[in-house]
């Protein structure tokens, strides 16, 4: 073997790559052609070379002929390329390339043949226990138990922390501040009763939405959220969901509308439609503070475990509807492969977490600064409709509600407050929650029932009350993050707020499930059948909106009288 | 090799699989895979995901939106699916 070349003698190629014999025949042909038209020294570069680039579809290199050459060269390489394609059909250009593959592989081969196999890497131990066709959806559940579980049980105390701040020195200042000004009854009430019971209302999930970003920032942070969608797209997909469903199916927990828009990126418009009529099944975040409100009121000590059925509810839902209509309404849409790259895995950044945990609260913040502020303005406005009314239950808002309200009786959940709290959902999920405290705590006046307290002892319990509800949550915490050890001993961890005070009374634990199925199942939003029409037309818009009311109607039936026969209603 | 990537792509039903996983079952080293993927992306064979919520560019949400952490994959598929 050549392996020096004398000084000044350019570097000739020991080896070449040699291709199929029909291949081959091609390339001299058009060498040849080349060749002659080389004569006079005009191409740069080798023939053999340019003819392969040639054939491969490198047609810009075309323009390194001036006419009539390269009509000539033009009508050589299709007369090539069209033989070619007698046993290549439309990947000759892929045959060309393969035969390059092989010979570097061959020869990889050949150099590293006696070598050991290259050492799994952190990344892919981890991986072959996370992603793993039989642990992954158990690991998979187990994390996001754990998610919900601090959410449930570290929130708790905070979330009764800032509602007793929002419903008592809050009030009690804005009150004061309000009849100092000698401000109308009525404005006091709209301040009061209906934007800090509702808005408030809301506020006070922060702590626990924010718990829940972080933990979620901490998985996505480590590279594992990459593998959730992976494992659950491997179960999804089983069901007929396209490859490419994955994507909006997991950005649909968070929110459904970016989700539905998301869809755009699968273009088998059949593939389309079937994802986006089952994104609404995806529990997005707005959904939470229906579950923590009602976990804590009636299922105190397993609330997580409520949350965590409620979301498997949503998937196991999606996947029988997903089959259903994949083998009706969407027969011919096989599913493609999709294949993903996972990132490394990584300890997650403090800076990062806590960077979008707030991105994420503020945009909390200012969506119940917004949307839901307006929302509870118009709905105190309804409630007080015809002006003046003294008793909620005569307003309009009330008779619409009550005119619904049959229709859910054999769900456990028939009178008018709910049916209104989930007529009001429709404009945004966080209403369901701010519906309720207007309509039960602003109703009873709980917010001003609070004893009145001296500017010192409010100052008191902001300051002494956070301090109590971080050591209660630090408790929580530890209590979550060692499961089966007892560290301290189980006094009431919060969380009873006027709220949920006043659902123990007004629900009964099989019918407060109900109404969570019903609000897990039904339609989300209007900002979500708003992007339905948009992205696939009134008649498919309308499909899913008949689909998450029937749905979860028989779900919540069946779940209250079930409730009922077992004795929990 | 490119064709059994492709053929790949086009039998393979049900999950999606992870380039390691290919790379395992093709004995195709992970570096020289992930160019055999780039070379089926510049023909035209496949194509690259690289952006996972491109629906919230469009989204009139985007400012209020308190979404769960955006998954970013990046991957391959078949086009036109």
């Amino acid at each position: 073997m050549k392996t020096l070349n004398a000084p000044g003698e350019a570097l000739k190629p020991t080896t070449a790559i040699t291709y199929n014999p029909d291949i081959e025949a091609e390339i001299a042909c058009l060498t040849e052609k080349l060749d002659a038209v080389n004569a006079s020294g005009q191409i740069p570069v080798s023939p053999r070379w340019l003819a392969i680039q040639l054939l491969e579809g490198e047609d810009s290199l075309l323009t390194l002929f001036a006419e009539p050459l390269r009509s000539q060269i033009e009508a050589a390489l299709a007369e090539s390329r069209t033989r070619l394609q007698v046993n290549y059909g439309e990947d000759v250009d892929l045959a060309i390339t393969d035969a390059r593959y092989t010979f570097v592989h061959d020869l990889a081969q050949k150099a590293l043949g006696g070598a050991p196999p290259p050492q799994l890497n952190f990344s892919d131990r981890i991986d072959r226990v996370v992603t793993d066709k039989w642990l992954g959806i158990p690991i998979f559940l187990a994390l996001m138990y754990l998610v919900f579980n601090l959410v449930q049980n570290v929130a708790a105390p905070f979330l009764d922390y800032v509602d007793g701040v929002i419903s008592g020195p809050l009030t009690h200042w804005v009150t004061a501040v309000l009849t100092f000004l000698h401000t109308p009854d009525w404005f006091i009430s709209l301040i009061t009763d209906g934007i800090m019971a509702g808005v408030g209302g809301i506020l006070v999930f922060l702590p626990g939405l924010l718990v829940m970003y972080m933990a979620l920032a901490v998985l996505e942070d480590s590279g594992y959220l990459a593998r959730a969608a992976f494992v659950t797209d491997r179960f999804m997909s089983k069901l007929g969901l396209h490859g490419r469903s994955f994507v909006p199916m997991i950005l649909g927990f968070g929110c459904n509308v970016p989700a539905i828009y998301a869809t755009r990126t699968i273009e088998s418009r059949s593939a389309r439609l079937l994802t986006g009529l089952l994104i609404p099944f995806m529990s997005c975040s707005a959904r939470m503070p229906v579950y923590v409100i009602f976990g804590l009121a009636f299922f105190p000590h397993n609330g997580d475990i409520v949350i965590w059925s409620l979301y498997m509810l949503g998937l196991i839902v999606a996947a029988l509807v997903g089959i259903a209509l994949s083998r009706t309404v969407f027969k011919n849409s096989p599913p493609g492969l999709l294949l993903m790259e996972m990132p490394a895995y990584r300890l997650p950044s403090l800076k990062r977490v806590m960077s979008y945990a707030w991105e994420q609260s503020v945009s909390f913040v200012r969506k119940a600064g917004t949307f839901i502020l307006a929302g509870t303005v118009i709905f105190w406005l309804l409630l007080n409709l015809p002006w003046g009314v003294s008793n909620p239950r005569d307003s309009y808002f009330s008779q619409v509600s009550g005119a619904i309200a049959p229709v859910f009786a054999p769900a456990g959940f028939g009178e008018w407050e709910p049916s209104g709290a989930l007529l009001t959902g429709l404009l945004a999920k966080e209403m369901v929650v701010s519906t309720l405290s207007q309509v039960y705590v602003g109703e009873t006046g709980s917010g001003n029932s609070v004893p009145q307290a001296s500017f010192a002892e409010d100052i008191r319990q902001i300051v002494f009350g956070f301090g109590a509800a971080t050591w209660e949550a630090g408790k929580q915490l530890l209590e979550v993050l060692t499961p089966g050890i007892t560290l301290f001993t189980n006094d009431d961890g919060g969380g009873d707020t006027a709220l949920t005070t006043i659902l123990q009374t007004e629900f009964t634990p099989a019918s407060a499930f109900a109404f969570l199925v019903f609000v897990l199942l039904y339609v989300p939003c209007i900002a979500t059948v708003s992007a339905q029409i948009q992205e696939f037309g009134w008649q498919w818009a309308l499909l899913s909106v008949a689909i998450m009311l029937v749905v979860p109607w028989t779900l919540a039936v069946l779940v209250y009288q079930g409730g009922r026969l077992l004795g929990f209603a | 090799m490119l064709q059994e990537i492709l053929a790949l792509f086009h039998q393979y039903q049900g999950a999606p699989l992870s380039k390691e996983a290919i790379s395992a079952r093709l004995d195709i080293p992970p570096a020289v895979l992930e160019q055999m993927l780039q070379t089926l992306v510049r023909r035209g064979r496949l194509v690259e995901i690289e952006d996972g919520c491109t629906g919230c560019t469009v989204c009139p949400l985007q400012k209020y939106c308190a979404a769960a952490p955006t998954v970013n994959p990046r991957g391959y598929a078949l086009p036109g699916e």
